[in-house]
């Protein structure tokens, strides 16, 4: 972010985020779906007063997977109880003898969720717990552990794992939010002040709550090869939600090639084309099969 | 699609008759979010590679033997993943230590193979010597 010389900068009030309320007129607390109240992508936002995490990478170089964070997060994965975020924490338990003999006669299920809340009311921390019997294997795979007794904050998703370390961020460091109005739905939503103009920026600042350092990365999923059929399979797809979306806003629902051509920079015109005629066809032929 | 050689619609694409577009809620099972950042992480490492001088040309698939690699393209993201998952499952071993460490200062692991005949070479020790030691006790 540039700060502009000579300019004067007003940090703008954080409007408070919004609570959905069920059909009762209940607020519907922490143990509610925050995907619900994400409707468009301007929704997740951090000019209100939600919670947000921040995860600095430890790793100087090459860590593309680390998209995932942002990916996952705006398809609104469902927490569970306790925390807004979908970061988690594993521990292995610490069972006396005469507990694991017990084991048989209590439900497995109802002992995690025990055993999960102890924790986390211990802890006191971030995250959706996740009880490792001692017979469990490591989140880590092979390469790393989680003792007895030991609570790991951990990040999780498809495609990666990695330990998290909480850090204290300096009292005097902050988050500065730079926000350029650029739609009229965003001159719309500013409640506070009716008067914005496109194109006028505003600021925000926000303490900084949670810090976490990432450690080591460790894939779930394997990365495609550049001519993998993975990849071909995904600019196929992907070149035809475009293609629709596109010809639902052209008037006369028709488009130019130069237009999708846009979206795909790396991709040579010749094979696109055959993309977008030999794609919709392999797809009508499916919708054949199927009968729909 | 179909391209319109004549006619109004002159050089444009438009959807064949009777075409069906699916729905906003098929089209995002389409393409997942997973699928996205899989093939961006793809790009980020190719384009690195191209970047580094890397023609692109040498792209390896299946589980061939990589060590003719330089080390920047055994850092592509699709080899260090292949490895690591492969040594998951006990098929592969890594290097652990040394190049290819992504903090560059030995915190993290590399996910360079080695050769599953290969001695382990402790951090901090000399492969060439400790190879040395190894040929002259058998």
């Amino acid at each position: 972010m540039q700060i502009p010389a000579n300019i004067e900068i007003r940090f703008t009030k954080v409007r408070s985020a919004k609570k959905k309320k069920d059909k009762a007129g209940r607020r519907l607390g922490r143990g509610s779906n925050v995907g619900e109240n994400l409707r468009r992508t301007g929704d997740l936002s951090l000019r209100d007063t939600s919670n947000f995490v921040l995860w600095e990478f430890s790793v100087s170089f090459r860590c593309p997977l680390c998209y995932v964070m942002l990916y996952s997060f705006a398809t609104g994965r469902t927490p569970t109880h306790h925390s807004e975020f979908w970061d988690g924490q594993y521990s292995r338990q610490l069972l006396s003898e005469k507990e694991r003999e017990g084991r048989t006669y209590t439900q497995g299920g109802y002992r995690k969720h025990l055993v999960a809340s102890l924790l986390i009311t211990r802890q006191g921390d971030l995250g959706e717990p996740f009880v490792l019997e001692p017979q469990d294997e490591s989140p880590f795979m092979k390469f790393g552990y989680v003792q007895p007794g030991q609570t790991i904050p951990a990040l999780y998703s498809n495609l990666i794992r990695a330990p998290l370390f909480r850090h204290k961020s300096y009292s005097t460091d902050f988050l500065v939010i730079k926000f350029v109005i650029s739609t009229r739905h965003d001159c719309f939503n500013d409640t506070a002040n009716r008067n914005t103009i496109k194109g006028e920026s505003k600021y925000f600042i926000r303490e900084i709550k949670n810090l976490f350092v990432v450690g080591q990365t460790y894939p779930v999923t394997e990365v495609p090869g550049p001519h993998s059929r993975k990849i071909t399979n995904t600019i196929k797809h992907r070149l035809q939600i475009i293609a629709y979306k596109l010809l639902a806003k052209s008037p006369g629902e028709r488009l130019k090639i130069s237009r999708l051509m846009k979206y795909f920079p790396d991709q040579n015109e010749l094979q696109m084309r055959q993309r977008l005629k030999v794609g919709l066809l392999s797809a009508g032929r499916c919708r054949l099969l199927t009968g729909v | 699609m179909e391209y319109h050689r004549r006619g109004p619609h002159q050089g444009f694409w438009r959807l064949k008759p009777n075409w069906v577009v699916p729905t906003r809620a098929e089209m995002l099972k389409m393409v997942g979010p997973e699928q996205i950042v899989l093939s961006e992480s793809m790009q980020v490492g190719q384009r690195h590679l191209q970047d580094a001088g890397y023609s692109g040309t040498q792209d390896t698939g299946g589980d061939d033997d990589d060590s003719h690699l330089s080390i920047e393209q055994q850092l592509a993201p699709w080899i260090t993943t292949k490895n690591f998952i492969f040594a998951t499952q006990a098929k592969a071993m890594l290097r652990l230590h040394g190049e290819g460490d992504p903090t560059g200062r030995g915190e993290a692991f590399s996910f360079i193979r080695v050769s599953m005949k290969d001695i382990f070479v402790k951090a901090g020790e000399d492969y060439e010597q400790k190879l040395g030691l190894s040929c002259w006790h058998s």
